[in-house]
């Protein structure tokens, strides 16, 4: 991870490059290595196989598992994720991810590859005018609270409120995990999961993020701050039945609400009072939906 | 207005005074979290100029940040009515009505209430003038200032403000303000000012699936005991009426046409305060 640059932008924009199809390799007893240079050629062999197992072995092998778990969801804001109801309708929604990345066949203003050169022309023309000019928080490179290679380990109250991201992170992860892969919770508990996944993102982790931001990092200049590690700990591990699970990110949410709340009174964070509310209302619709209880209207109003 | 009506109160012991007017909120939307303060990924921001959203819902332009071209905000008493009748004129007409304690519509990305359904938090209403006061707070039964109950968020059968944009006008007013944009941003002198309107006019699209169409449908309507301990009432001249004071009173209003380019919504309500039988 590293803070925006024109070689950061550079990178997207290498991965996201229109590519040639590469065949995928599907036979053999152990998987190939999965190789790609760029993210269409991924897709492409997704394609290449699910269109060769859809004909050799027809869709009733390929599609198993519950029917509500393929089917269309809307994440609020125009954000819907396309239902799969079969080979055709899995290979239509990775071509339109192509398309959005790539531009696909035709050249599309709108593809993220367009998106990335517009941006790096502009921020090229802005250096150019004032070599100066910071469009982004100095975050450090690859910001880590544990020691490894090629990151910049944090200190101090950044590792405390890197290590209280991490920890909403992967409880975030539970609750995604729980989502797509229920054991006995049932539809409306799903959409109240699904539903607190959405708002925990905006009204926890990235107000999160954005206090590491605004936490210098060293003595060094320029200025250099700290950011959001997304470490996971531990492989993320979901209980094999529902209340172990509601168990669980109870006592996650309380721990973050606690902790939130003594890193604001010791930290002069003040935000991170604001957020430590919020991580407690959280706790409390998952502690209702857990319940069994409704928390209100789950599914996005706009 | 669902509930209770605009008429002259359900019973007739009852002083109503009836307000409506423009008030402003100028609030971050989803899916910014609700306290950012210049709006960067939602339909609602700050520009060029102006301080950081704060979420108050303010009734007067004290502490508002008014955008022209956009509304005139002030909310103020417009009928007056006592033991069913309604008194006309009345000195009341045009006293402003205030809301205090700095309240926000506490949603919090929908993690406390969803889009629509949010309280107002807290609630402390405040109306003052031609020698008169009412001044009271909600209280909930753990005696936390907390908000109320909303209705549901469908619009009124009616247009609540003369000249105010019903459905098949709100492309029509969005290409109106637009318009006025353009023509502001012709006359902007400073570059300051120039960004501002820039700003503005390139987000107020008129295209009707637009949220910031659409929120010109938006009306949330409130109806908020108040039953908080320690009501002023302040009259010297006995122009409410034998109030009782120690009674609970109500709020009862619409949070409506949310004109996302002004960061203003058109309030229209009433307040109840029960009186002693007898003038």
């Amino acid at each position: 991870m590293n803070h925006l640059s024109l070689e950061t932008i550079d990178r997207f924009i290498r991965f996201e490059a229109p590519g040639d199809a590469v065949l995928a390799e599907t036979f053999a007893i152990a998987p190939d290595p999965v190789e790609f240079e760029f993210l269409g050629e991924l897709y492409r062999q997704i394609i290449t196989a699910i269109r060769l197992l859809a004909d050799t072995r027809g869709e009733a092998w390929l599609f198993v598992g519950p029917r509500e778990l393929r089917a269309a969801e809307n994440w609020g804001l125009h954000h819907i994720v396309r239902g799969i109801d079969g080979a055709a309708s899995v290979i239509k929604a990775l071509d339109e991810i192509i398309t959005e990345g790539e531009g696909g066949q035709r050249d599309i203003p709108t593809s993220h590859w367009q998106r990335f050169k517009r941006i790096r022309g502009a921020l090229a023309n802005e250096l150019g005018a004032d070599p100066t000019f910071t469009p982004a928080h100095p975050v450090v490179d690859n910001p880590s609270t544990r020691p490894r290679p090629g990151a910049t380990l944090l200190d101090g109250i950044a590792r405390e409120v890197a290590e209280l991201f991490n920890h909403l992170y992967t409880t975030v992860l539970l609750l995604l995990g729980q989502y797509y892969a229920p054991a006995g919770e049932t539809s409306p508990q799903r959409a109240e999961i699904q539903a607190t996944v959405r708002r925990s993102m905006s009204a926890i982790l990235r107000p999160i993020m954005e206090i590491l931001t605004g936490i210098p990092v060293g003595e060094g200049i320029p200025r250099r701050c700290a950011g959001a590690p997304f470490e996971v700990y531990a492989p993320v591990q979901l209980a094999t039945n529902a209340v172990a699970r509601w168990a669980v990110l109870d006592e996650r949410l309380e721990r973050a609400a606690d902790e939130a709340e003594q890193l604001a009174g010791g930290s002069g964070l003040e935000r991170l009072r604001f957020i430590a509310e919020n991580i407690a209302l959280m706790r409390d619709a998952v502690r209702r939906v857990g319940a069994g209880e409704g928390v209100g209207v789950a599914g996005p109003r706009i | 207005m669902r509930s209770g009506g605009l008429g002259p109160g359900k019973g007739w012991a009852l002083l109503v005074l009836g307000f409506e007017g423009w008030a402003q909120c100028r609030l971050a939307t989803d899916p910014d979290p609700s306290d950012e303060p210049r709006g960067v990924s939602g339909w609602t921001y700050a520009v060029a100029g102006e301080p950081d959203l704060d979420r108050i819902l303010r009734f007067q332009p004290e502490g508002a940040t008014p955008r022209t071209p956009g509304p005139r905000i002030g909310v103020a008493v417009n009928r007056h009515a006592a033991h069913g009748r309604p008194v006309d004129p009345s000195p009341l007409h045009g006293v402003p009505v205030t809301l205090l304690d700095a309240p926000v519509f506490d949603g919090r990305n929908g993690l406390s209430h969803e889009d629509g359904q949010e309280p107002i938090v807290p609630f402390h209403i405040r109306i003052e003038g031609a020698g008169v006061v009412l001044d009271r707070r909600h209280v909930d039964a753990m005696g936390r200032p907390i908000g109320t109950i909303p209705g549901s968020a469908t619009a009124p059968a009616g247009p609540i403000s003369p000249g105010a944009p019903m459905k098949d006008d709100w492309v029509r007013f969005r290409t109106e303000r637009r318009r006025q944009l353009k023509e502001a941003l012709e006359r902007a002198s400073t570059p300051l000012e120039k960004v501002a309107l820039e700003r503005r006019r390139r987000a107020c699209v008129p295209d009707e699936k637009a949220i910031a169409t659409k929120s010109l449908g938006f009306a949330l309507g409130y109806e908020i005991p108040l039953a908080g301990p320690d009501p002023v009432v302040e009259d010297p001249a006995g122009i409410l009426g034998r109030v009782q004071a120690g009674a609970a009173w109500v709020a009862r209003f619409v949070v409506g046409i949310w004109d996302a380019d002004a960061l203003c919504a058109y309030v229209r309500g009433q307040l109840e305060v029960p009186l002693h039988d007898g003038p």
